[in-house]
């Protein structure tokens, strides 16, 4: 009986024990690498272009573009998830403090702020970005969104009933304030002087032969623009003028770089 | 043969017309402990097309099978009647509830069933907050406004033989019991979504008011079933 006593007192101590040194290897630590600050690391990297995608503005079919002209072993796709914190490389979360040494060119849904936060840039990275018209780029994300529900809501038998009746509509949709300005507050603090190129995705064959002109690519694939499926032919003009009146900022935005873009000639 | 489709032939003896949310699925049980598993089935009529939904399953043939004596589930009457040859004396039931209470319960209902269905967690998505509807979205749809209206278009409260009242279940349920000779009649687990749902008295007013017809039709039910209790008295 006294040696099992003696052997609980023993366990019982060493629990202690193990208890203070994992809290004190955890104080460490926090103090070692600032975790407990949450200062974003700026990730080192040798990337020579960014191309910032905002959703629905040609992105995917660029990608393919770039992945065509630079190979696909140096480019990669880096987004950046507001909602998580979180940067992603190729889709996965990536936590090292370094980009590898052979990525050359990354191309993702990472706002500008996030950029400059989280990834070290050089005096001479070349970002671009593409930008569309704030209505046709909203029509697209509620439809090709409201695709992703019906396909997903496929299997239930009272389908479509239920999303009649629970899908919020285009309006409804846009007027949402996370849905106003999207492009602006994507583009955050961004001067028109931080990009090496802007394209218009109403003339993205133009733009797009410009910019490889300006990078001299010599000849590329021309990429096919993805349409949404769904998306009626026409909208109601009040329904458009509406969509308008919440993205001011961006409809400004975008008729500055159609006027910059007529300008250059 | 180019002959006009006629109406579905049946064997009915009870219709129980089921307005959403008004402890409906857990009544569909009490139907079939008393009225027996094989002769009460779950019958829809939905969409545009109208499409007939026995079990859950398309009804293909022009006949109703005979060992079927109740139906019970959404379809409006006027449909119902449209569709299938219905003898006059065939007695109609159904259950009303407050409008505002019904139309909440309605939305965290199919709230519910959406993120389930979609399991977005799971999936590391994020489509519903931007493209479920709000609850006063939801109410502001037309498809959504005076929906016991619709199913009870056709049909007068008096022409049932039994309306009872979601706020008094388990009374009406005994009432119901008695009407049609059931002794033992209890109520089940109910089918609740779960949490009762508090909204603001704006959002509730103004759910009222998308719902004038079917505020009508509730405190109808409510004086008619006031009569029936002061006439034991």
């Amino acid at each position: 009986m006294k040696d099992l006593s003696l052997l609980a007192r023993q366990a019982a101590e060493v629990l202690h024990l193990s208890r203070q040194y994992n809290a004190g290897r955890t104080a460490a630590r926090k103090k070692l690498d600032g975790s407990e600050d949450k200062v974003p690391v700026k990730r080192k990297n040798n990337f020579q272009l960014i191309s910032l995608h905002i959703p629905k503005s040609g992105g995917t079919s660029f990608y393919k573009t770039i992945q065509g002209v630079y190979g696909k072993d140096v480019v990669a796709r880096v987004d950046y998830k507001p909602y998580y914190k979180k940067l992603f490389l190729n889709e996965r979360e990536y936590e090292k403090s370094a980009f590898s040494n052979h990525l050359k060119v990354i191309h993702g849904h990472i706002q500008f702020n996030a950029l400059k936060k989280h990834i070290e840039l050089s005096d001479d990275v070349k970002i671009i970005t593409w930008l569309r018209n704030p209505v046709e780029r909203i029509i697209s994300d509620y439809f090709f969104v409201k695709n992703i529900m019906n396909e997903r809501y496929r299997h239930d038998p009272y389908n479509p009933h239920v999303l009649n009746r629970m899908t919020r509509s285009l309006l409804e949709f846009a007027a949402q304030e996370v849905e106003q300005n999207r492009i602006s507050r994507f583009l955050g603090d961004a001067r028109l002087e931080d990009f090496f190129f802007v394209g218009v995705l109403e003339y993205f064959d133009e733009d797009l032969k410009r910019l490889s002109a300006l990078l001299n690519w010599g000849p590329y694939s021309e990429a096919k623009l993805n349409k949404t499926k769904n998306k009626p032919k026409e909208i109601a003009d009040e329904i458009i003028e509406k969509i308008k009146e919440f993205n001011r900022k961006d409809m400004d935005l975008y008729e500055k770089i159609l006027a910059l873009r007529k300008n250059r000639g | 043969m180019f002959g006009l489709k006629g109406k579905i032939k049946n064997q009915l003896e009870l219709i129980s017309i089921h307005i959403p949310k008004t402890a409906g699925t857990s009544f569909r049980n009490i139907l079939k402990e008393h009225f027996g598993e094989e002769s009460v089935v779950r019958f829809d009529i939905v969409g545009k097309e109208k499409v007939i939904l026995v079990e859950n399953k398309e009804l293909k043939p022009n006949k109703l099978p005979a060992h079927i004596k109740v139906i019970h589930g959404h379809f409006n009457y006027i449909d119902l009647i449209e569709k299938l040859e219905i003898k006059k004396d065939v007695p109609v039931i159904t259950w009303l509830r407050n409008p505002v209470e019904r139309v909440i319960s309605n939305y965290f209902y199919l709230a519910k069933r959406l993120k389930e269905e979609l399991r977005e967690e799971e999936k590391g998505l994020d489509i519903l907050s931007k493209m479920q509807k709000s609850l006063i979205e939801y109410a502001r749809l037309e498809l959504n406004r005076n929906r016991m209206s619709k199913f009870l278009d056709g049909i007068s409260l008096e022409e049932m033989k039994f309306v009872g009242v979601h706020e008094f279940f388990d009374e009406d349920l005994e009432y119901f019991g008695r009407l049609f000779g059931f002794e033992d009649i209890q109520t089940l687990e109910h089918n609740i979504t779960g949490v009762k749902h508090k909204v603001c008295v704006e959002v509730a007013q103004e759910i009222e008011s998308l719902n004038a017809l079917d505020m009508g039709i509730y405190n109808k039910g409510i004086k008619l079933r006031g009569k029936r209790i002061n006439k034991y008295l």
